[in-house]
């Protein structure tokens, strides 16, 4: 994870663009987690979606399950290509 | 006898039939059915958390609007169905412009309205936990079980309203009353890894690999789960080769509803429970109905 959740943040506050380039929020898997312990009340699954879909609004891309396992559930499929691909 | 209307689900149908089949099964035993939804589609998956594209929406929307005709109250088994849909019912209930869209693109209305249940909340709500024990035929006695909730169950927490999100307890409490010995270990709430085991499963593996080491660190033979997501991840995180785990570490994972019907007196092959799993709830030493007819 090149930034953590609060530097994201920071970058956000500040107006950096190039935090679209950090890779953190293709690592976030959604869990909620952030939200429930936060003292500050940021929803950082919410954020790290915000992010994702601006990129993935920018520049179009397709996940690529070729070397997924055949045994993976299609609930994982499903989330996937909603959460990490443009299509 | 009595019936629920019961949402399957696209995994439930296909890698994760054991879950659908133990529930069943476990149902008819107890005295209800669960009576499957007539024409139901997929849900998603994962709730968008994307306010200004409605299509990943429409599904769920659909899903429930048809579920209405049906009755008012609609029974999941996996933690991504009962997270969609539960959250789309509470969101259609806000009567926004947008779900005005939703509803005018479905052509079927949906304003909210089916209570969405999981069905460990049938199991304490409608049955209860002192009925279950009373119908416990086969005490898993010595089955040290960690109970591994993920996220989908628990969280967004003000929206699943469904346990403690930090301290859950509801899968403990029904493990104890099947005679089971529940292991409280830290990362029971942790997040598997999710959706990431697709595309990149060098990022999830480590993540459910940390879950499986702390379970067994405290003490745990076996993990208990209700969702299929979090058991593939489990599983793949301990594969033979497989980083991060050691072949002593290894912890077999079952659907919570295959342990309850094994203290329901119901056979393994009923509840699709494989050879791997039999040998680690034998090796705690629990007396199973197998063979008995």
């Amino acid at each position: 994870m090149d930034l953590l959740p609060h530097e994201v943040v920071r970058y956000l506050q500040l107006g950096l663009q190039e935090v679209l380039d950090a890779k953190s929020f293709w690592l976030c898997a959604t869990c909620f987690s952030c939200e429930t312990q936060c003292p500050r009340g940021l929803d950082v699954s919410k954020i790290c979606e915000a992010l994702r879909t601006i990129k993935l609004r920018q520049e179009p891309y397709e996940l690529n399950i070729e070397a997924a396992s055949a045994n993976i559930p299609q609930q994982g499929l499903v989330s996937a290509y909603r959460k990490l691909s443009s299509y | 006898m009595q019936s629920y209307l019961y949402f399957p689900g696209c995994t439930l149908r296909t890698v994760a039939k054991d879950y659908d089949a133990s529930a069943k099964a476990c149902a008819r035993a107890l005295g209800f059915e669960l009576k499957e939804m007539q024409e139901w589609l997929c849900c998603g998956a994962v709730l968008s958390n994307v306010e200004d594209n409605l299509m990943t929406k429409a599904g769920p929307n659909r899903i429930l609007a048809r579920a209405q005709q049906e009755g008012d109250k609609l029974v999941t088994l996996c933690a991504g169905c009962y997270n969609v849909l539960k959250r789309t019912d509470l969101h259609a209930k806000l009567a926004s412009p947008a779900q005005q869209s939703i509803n005018t693109f479905n052509e079927e209305s949906y304003n909210g309205g089916v209570n969405v249940v999981h069905f460990l909340e049938v199991i304490r709500d409608q049955v209860g936990f002192d009925a279950i024990e009373r119908a416990v035929k086969v005490p898993l006695k010595g089955l040290r079980v960690g109970a591994y909730y993920g996220c989908l169950l628990l969280r967004p927490s003000g929206e699943m309203k469904f346990d403690d999100p930090n301290r859950p307890s509801i899968l403990e409490n029904l493990l104890m009353r099947l005679g089971c010995t529940p292991i409280d270990y830290p990362a029971r709430t942790d997040c598997c890894g999710s959706y990431l085991s697709v595309g990149s499963a060098e990022n999830s593996q480590p993540m459910s690999a940390a879950i499986v080491k702390s379970a067994h660190s405290c003490g745990a033979k076996l993990l208990a789960v209700g969702c299929p997501l979090c058991k593939y991840n489990l599983e793949s995180s301990q594969i033979p080769g497989a980083k991060n785990t050691s072949a002593e570490e290894f912890l077999p994972v079952v659907y919570f509803t295959q342990l309850l019907g094994l203290a329901l007196g119901l056979r393994p092959e009923e509840l699709e429970l494989n050879m791997q799993q039999m040998q680690a709830i034998r090796e705690a030493q629990i007396p199973t109905s197998e063979g008995r007819d």
